[in-house]
């Protein structure tokens, strides 16, 4: 009798724990031969279901999701080439099922199609022109370089090559000779009258993005073409949060000392601008960071005032961006992080001494429609990171503010808060306060490196990728 | 009763006059703090920047406070009663017509008086030498006026406001251990190990937040973010500051005092 009542009690636990808890976790773990040096995630069978495809080494991996979910093995790998670059999906060419890959090398473009059964490389579009590798990292880099330019539902190609901007466009059978896009990334194009189309993840019909960026000028943003006749206006928006959970890597951001941004804060569709300045003598202020100012200026009637209307403070963890939609309402918020070590601080010294273990505070402040940023933070978390080692401090970012974990609109917060488990806050936001309503953890391989949100399982809510050098785990919400 | 405590009081005022303890307390943050002064020239390269005052101030009253300052408020307040009953005059004081708990009260105000006079002269030393060597002044970013001088002061003094009450948590801690043992020794040993313990051992075990001592560091962690430039949300800050060091200040006078009340000292 007493078993029995301790088992229903277990049992009771059990559900207790996961009702409290709420979110149950399927685990996907994919292991590559070699680094993994590319990767997206999108639904290239049209099935409504998020497929992986991962480059690594000289081969592309696919991995496609039914309704039982993903195989263990790759349903598709392609020989590529002995260096790869970058990796894209497109919709090339209509005839050919589910969307077509195309991979970046140093000597060109190549193309694989979908025949019904697997991934076959095709001589059609491929594009053999050089193009300077070292380029990519030093100057605009193009990840998003296969959509559509000219709004006749077929993707064209905007590559970035020999220090400018080509386009290709799609002609049913094949690319046209690239020409190239005047000036495309300079300041001037940027018209402070010029009208965001959407500020979301997809344009309207006659506009398409890019992703590029420029340290020199435009720093990173995310561009919408809007197509009139082949004449492009460059006009900015952001659409989510850039940060080192990308596959790709951001190298030259943040390494110039002064840079502009130029998204659309307030949400009124117009540009506004953000100046940067970047804090590297941090030493002298006894921090242990690099970190940004960030001086706000609002397009007001098509100017800008002379001082900014906000200042904001973050410090620089790898390329994260603070500006985030945190409440989904179409206006940036700002995240702030900072170390709050000092040298002053027996604690500080204590805890990263004995424990490995980091002090952050992390600010949120909303911008609010009408009012804008409020001077206090609306949010104020206290968090204290705990790393592997004493030489792990500071080497990634435990922040992640892009997962909507419940499915309500909202970002939520997930932190690394050791390297054992993630956290998740999930947040809620009205008119008047910001509540921070409910915390589960999950655990993790210690060895992962880097973690993001996705959604992957189209449930709504957001699923977890952890990436190491050759390995992917994907954590699905169910 | 309370004419009695403030009559007591008052002698211990002078009995702290008298002592070595105090003056060598004060000479040493003195020196510590002087020390700081001269480290910070080689430390802190850019010494005109405006602001640099404020952070020099900061880290050396933080430096010195944390290091320094409670290891010495923790002696004194842990020689209180130890020292009395180690040389048996408790019981001549005791054979007055006072009741133990104003001798207890007198002890804690001695002990709190001390305090006070250790933090101020910390920050008065600081102050000194920023005012000195550094510059103040208001911060300005870009043309946007975060704080001026004035409001940077009026927060600092808040600040540091909030800094006396895990201060006299710390000093009641000292009190309550110096009624456990009747060992000069001890009683500073046991203090002084068990604060730097807890401050090891506080994040294993998460209880950063329900120890006094945490709100120390917590003052000083709202200065550090005023300095910064960030703007402080002062309601949550400010009722923890006061709940946690205050309810643990009450829980430890009470029981510091409950044993005191029952303690033979013949």
């Amino acid at each position: 009798m007493q078993f029995k009542n301790l088992v229903y009690l277990v049992f009771m636990l059990m559900f207790f724990m996961r009702s409290v808890f709420g979110v149950d976790w399927k685990v996907l773990e994919l292991s590559f031969p070699e680094e993994i040096t590319d990767g997206i995630i999108t639904d290239l069978d049209g099935n409504g279901l998020s497929d992986i495809i991962i480059l690594s080494g000289i081969y592309i991996y696919t991995y496609k999701q039914s309704e039982v979910g993903f195989k263990k093995a790759p349903d598709d790998r392609i020989f590529y080439k002995q260096i790869g670059e970058l990796i894209d999906v497109g919709d090339i060419n209509p005839s050919f099922p589910g969307l077509e890959i195309l991979g970046i090398s140093e000597k060109g473009v190549k193309y694989f199609y979908f025949d019904g059964k697997h991934y076959k490389e095709s001589p059609a579009y491929f594009i053999n022109q050089k193009i300077e590798r070292t380029l990519f990292r030093v100057a605009p880099i193009l990840y998003d370089f296969a959509f559509d330019m000219n709004g006749d539902g077929l993707d064209d190609l905007l590559i970035f090559h020999d220090n400018d901007f080509y386009q290709y466009i799609n002609k049913g059978n094949c690319f046209t000779e690239k020409s190239k896009l005047e000036n495309a990334y300079k300041i001037e194009d940027i018209s402070l009258n010029s009208r965001i189309l959407q500020n979301g993840n997809h344009c309207s019909d006659n506009s398409n993005m890019a992703f590029f960026f420029n340290p020199e000028v435009l720093t990173s943003k995310l561009v919408v073409f809007q197509n009139t006749h082949f004449n492009y206006d460059i006009i900015s928006t952001l659409n989510r949060p850039m940060n080192q959970t990308d596959f790709h890597s951001l190298t030259s951001f943040f390494d110039e000392k002064y840079q502009n941004m130029f998204f659309d804060i307030n949400a009124d569709n117009r540009i506004d601008k953000i100046s940067i300045e970047i804090i590297d003598d941090f030493y002298s202020d006894f921090r242990f960071f690099r970190y940004a100012k960030y001086f706000l200026f609002l397009n007001i009637n098509n100017k800008f005032n002379d001082n900014p209307d906000y200042f904001f403070k973050s410090t620089i963890f790898n390329n994260h961006i603070p500006f985030i939609d945190l409440e989904n309402d179409g206006d940036l918020d700002f995240i702030s992080i900072w170390s709050d070590a000092s040298l002053g601080s027996k604690e500080s010294i204590i805890q990263l001494m004995t424990n490995s273990v980091l002090k952050y505070t992390l600010r949120c402040y909303m911008n609010i429609k009408g009012l804008g940023y409020s001077e206090t933070p609306d949010i104020s978390m206290g968090l204290k990171i705990k790393y592997a080692s004493l030489s792990d401090i500071g080497s990634y970012i435990p922040f992640d503010f892009s997962g909507d974990f419940n499915g309500d609109g909202n970002k939520d917060l997930c932190v690394r808060i050791n390297p054992e488990y993630l956290l998740i806050y999930l947040m809620t936001f009205n008119e008047k306060k910001v509540n921070i309503s409910r915390v589960f953890r999950i655990s993790v391989p210690e060895y992962v490196d880097k973690f993001t949100s996705i959604e992957i399982n189209n449930d709504s809510k957001s699923d977890i990728l952890l990436t190491t050098d050759n390995k992917i785990i994907v954590y699905q919400s169910r | 009763m309370i004419k009695r405590i403030l009559r007591l009081s008052q002698n211990e005022f002078y009995k702290l006059a008298r002592q070595k303890i105090t003056y060598f307390s004060i000479f040493f943050v003195v020196l510590m703090s002087v020390l700081s002064g001269i480290g910070a020239n080689y430390l802190f390269l850019e010494r005109s920047e405006i602001g640099s005052g404020y952070l020099f101030f900061l880290i050396s009253s933080r430096t010195v406070i944390n290091m320094f300052g409670v290891i010495l408020i923790l002696i004194f307040s842990a020689l209180l009663i130890s020292s009395e009953v180690s040389s048996k005059t408790i019981q001549s004081v005791l054979v007055n017509p006072i009741s133990r708990f104003e001798f207890y009260v007198s002890k804690i105000i001695i002990g709190m008086v001390f305090s006070v006079l250790i933090v101020a002269t910390i920050l008065l030393v600081s102050f000194i030498i920023a005012k000195i060597n550094f510059t103040f002044g208001d911060y300005v970013e870009n043309g946007i006026t975060i704080y001026t001088q004035n409001e940077i002061f009026m927060n600092l003094s808040l600040c540091f406001l909030l800094l006396l009450l895990p201060i006299f948590a710390i000093c009641i801690f000292g009190l309550l251990i110096s009624t456990l043992t009747k060992n000069i020794g001890l009683a500073i040993g046991v203090s002084i190990g068990s604060i730097i313990i807890f401050d090891i051992l506080k994040e294993r075990i998460d209880i950063s937040h329900f120890l006094f001592q945490s709100y120390i560091e917590n003052s000083f962690e709202l200065a550090q973010n005023l300095i910064d430039g960030f703007k402080i949300n002062w309601i949550p800050n400010v009722i923890n500051c006061i709940a946690v060091p205050g309810i643990w200040m009450i829980l430890m006078f009470v029981t510091g005092y409950f044993i005191f009340s029952r303690t033979n000292f013949k």
